[in-house]
């Protein structure tokens, strides 16, 4: 963490009024999760469904829609030519904990708005929703940081889109992993030991944010 | 040591495979024929982590240094990782069809492993997309350090999650079950494969390294002289305050 | 890049290279910049002069060699402007200086000055897209002297801007000269006049 917060909150503060002008990213990531759970309950309709298979689509939805949409806040600044501003005015420490820090207030709207729509039309049972809740926050902080770590990488690319999305699922996989077996447990999966899934997640989303801004401060000048 | 590690490795390969037909079938297997595709399955994997770990600290070598003989050197290490992946994986699914019956069984350890290949595969990927080599090496680098988090959890977490349960005797070898013959022959050929893995390794980075000195010296080994290259001078322009009174 | 100490040093370069695959741009380019020095750097296109004035903002890495200046806060004392430079499309003029000061944790101050200094005082609430490309290199020159920088660096200065414009820089380089150091890219036989150091590449 750089010694100021000062800058950290520029860059979260250029990002939000940015997004608040253009509405981009989030109706992006939301209109993804909406039509995915649209589309989970025209397929279940009256099946009853396996916990584990639940929480594998919830999570399969939440991951695919950050890998879309979240690496957007690095990719557009070299699409515009202003990755430079950054470089000039900024230490690399600032500009991704504010971008992350951005992504991941994103990524927690998201993730609430889409549990909310996932519990109301889906045919599932919360049985334990203080683990449902914190892992799905873990979650939504682990998938954010990665998210924005790969934009970092891929920018630089000319089909950094594509290779953004491309990159980020491999690095989201045991996520989505640790993320149901946590979502499992509290939609009601007898699993063993199913609660560790939730400190995994924590763990997880420690050591994302930690290391992105390290990796991220080694890559961004070339 | 090369040569060594070479005579090593032609006199030491096929008698450790003339040892491995010699020692007893293995009980409590389908075919007990078969069962010595373990001999190579067990090393694969282990050879594939070094690989990943090397590439991992070449990269990091490479973000402290920016000397392209380490992005080299972290190319061939993940390019040997990804062959042992698909070793392991290859094997495993020989391994599944004749003693378990299916080619694919979502054993979570082979299902660990396919995931780590998407993980390596996408490092390819990311290095394709540039070809600018300093953009490409440093931001391949910056890729291999955070693809080692998801593989570390993979290898070593994921086959322990609550919902998988591993056709894997793991015990086995971990309790040190494996004994006698097959014991001996196992340690003969981790030690055998890691010799080998260690001389192609070097070769694919030696000649990596030499094509590199040739694309950037023009088809030379050498580098330019210093007086071939455009060295400019800045020179003071006679116009100019003189330094007494500039500052 | 690492501070030098010495008072008068603003900027001292030792061997520095650039290579593009098989082509080096440059090898073994020594400079040395004081207060009140200007440096003008000149060259065909494609020569590297606009990669050199990358390097030396510390905007990409160099091949080979060494930088150092004369202070210790880059973000606050080097500048660089550019005309490929981009600023952020939807924020404002205000915002963007605002941004470049919370960034380099200076305290918030008002900026009316300096807008009018550089003529933007009439669209401080416009957004940078709907800015015409002579009035986005004006507040590109805004960002690059609000903090008012030791080296300021300048590639093509004169390009895009109207006569107004031509005057507005040489205003600022001659306070630049005064303050610190500078170094112009630039191939215009007027801005080549400001120099006291020339380098041709």
């Amino acid at each position: 963490m750089p010694s100021s917060y000062k800058p950290i909150f520029a860059v979260f503060r250029k990002e939000w009024l940015t997004e608040s002008r253009t509405l981009s990213g989030i109706t992006t990531t939301g209109l993804i999760c909406f039509v995915s759970v649209v589309i989970l309950n025209a397929i279940t309709f009256t099946t009853k469904l396996n916990p584990l298979v639940a929480a594998g689509m919830y999570w399969m939805v939440l991951t695919f829609s950050a890998a879309i949409s979240l690496p957007r806040t690095f990719l557009q600044e070299e699409e515009q030519g202003t990755a430079d501003f950054w470089r000039l005015f900024a230490t690399p420490e600032a500009v991704f904990w504010g971008k992350a820090l951005f992504n991941i207030t994103q990524m927690l709207i998201a993730t609430v708005l889409m549990s909310v729509m996932f519990l109301i039309m889906l045919p599932v049972k919360l049985q334990n929703p203080i683990a449902f809740t914190l892992n799905g926050l873990a979650g939504a902080v682990a998938i954010a940081s990665t998210s924005t770590l790969a934009g970092a990488i891929a920018a630089p690319a000319s089909n950094r889109a594509a290779l953004s999305t491309a990159i980020s699922v491999p690095l989201l996989i045991f996520l989505i992993n640790l993320g149901i077996t946590g979502t499992a447990t509290a939609l009601g999966e007898g699993l063993k030991s199913g609660e560790n899934g939730v400190i995994g997640m924590i763990a997880y989303a420690i050591a994302t944010t930690t290391l992105g801004p390290v990796v991220y401060s080694k890559i961004w000048k070339s | 040591m090369e040569k060594l590690s070479r005579w090593v490795l032609m006199l030491g390969m096929p008698l450790a495979i003339w040892h491995s037909y010699l020692v007893g079938d293995a009980a409590g297997f389908m075919n007990p024929e078969f069962a010595r595709i373990f001999f190579w399955h067990f090393p694969f994997p282990i050879m594939a982590t070094g690989l990943v770990s090397a590439g991992l600290w070449f990269s990091w070598k490479y973000l402290k240094t920016r000397d392209q003989a380490w992005d080299i050197r972290s190319q061939s290490a993940h390019e040997y990782a990804m062959l042992f992946i698909l070793l392991t994986l290859a094997s495993g699914v020989f391994f599944s069809k004749v003693q378990w019956g299916a080619w694919w069984q979502n054993d979570p350890r082979q299902v660990s492993f396919l995931l780590v290949s998407t993980v390596y595969i996408a490092y390819f990927v990311l290095r394709s997309a540039f070809p600018d080599p300093d953009k490409r090496a440093q931001n391949a680098a910056g890729y291999a350090l955070a693809a080692f988090l998801p593989f570390l959890f993979l290898t070593f977490v994921f086959p322990r999650l609550p919902q998988v349960e591993s056709f894997h005797p793991s015990e086995t070898i971990m309790k040190g079950r494996l004994k006698g013959g097959y014991a001996l022959v196992t340690v003969e050929l981790m030690i055998l494969v890691w010799i080998l893995t260690a001389w192609v390794y070097k070769l694919r980075a030696r000649s990596l390294l030499i094509a590199h000195k040739l694309e950037n010296n023009y088809g030379s080994l050498e580098s330019p002289r210093r007086s071939d290259v455009n060295a400019p001078v800045v020179r003071r322009l006679p116009n100019a305050p003189s330094d007494g009174e500039s500052s | 890049m690492y501070p030098v100490h010495n008072e008068d040093v603003i900027l001292q370069v030792r061997g520095i290279s650039k290579r593009f695959g098989p082509r080096w741009l440059f090898r073994g380019l020594d400079i040395d910049l004081e207060a009140g020095d200007c440096l003008i750097v000149t060259g065909k296109n494609g020569s590297g002069k606009s990669t050199l004035l990358k390097l030396l903002a510390g905007l990409e890495r160099p091949t080979e060699g060494t930088l150092q200046n004369g202070f210790d806060n880059e973000q606050s004392n080097r500048s660089y402007c550019a005309l490929d430079q981009a600023v952020f499309p939807a924020l404002t003029v205000t915002e963007h200086l605002e941004l470049a000061a919370q960034l380099r944790s200076q305290s918030p101050t008002p900026h009316s000055e300096l807008l009018t200094q550089v003529g933007l005082q009439d669209h401080q609430n416009h957004q940078a897209q709907h800015l015409s490309s002579g009035l986005r290199s004006r507040l590109k020159i805004a960002l690059a002297i609000q903090s008012q920088p030791k080296l300021l660096i300048w590639d093509e200065p004169g390009v895009a801007l109207d006569e107004a414009g031509r005057e507005l820089v040489a205003k600022v380089v001659k306070e630049q000269t005064q303050r610190g150091a500078l170094i112009l890219a630039t191939n215009d036989p007027e801005e080549r006049r400001f120099g006291t150091h020339a380098l041709e590449l």
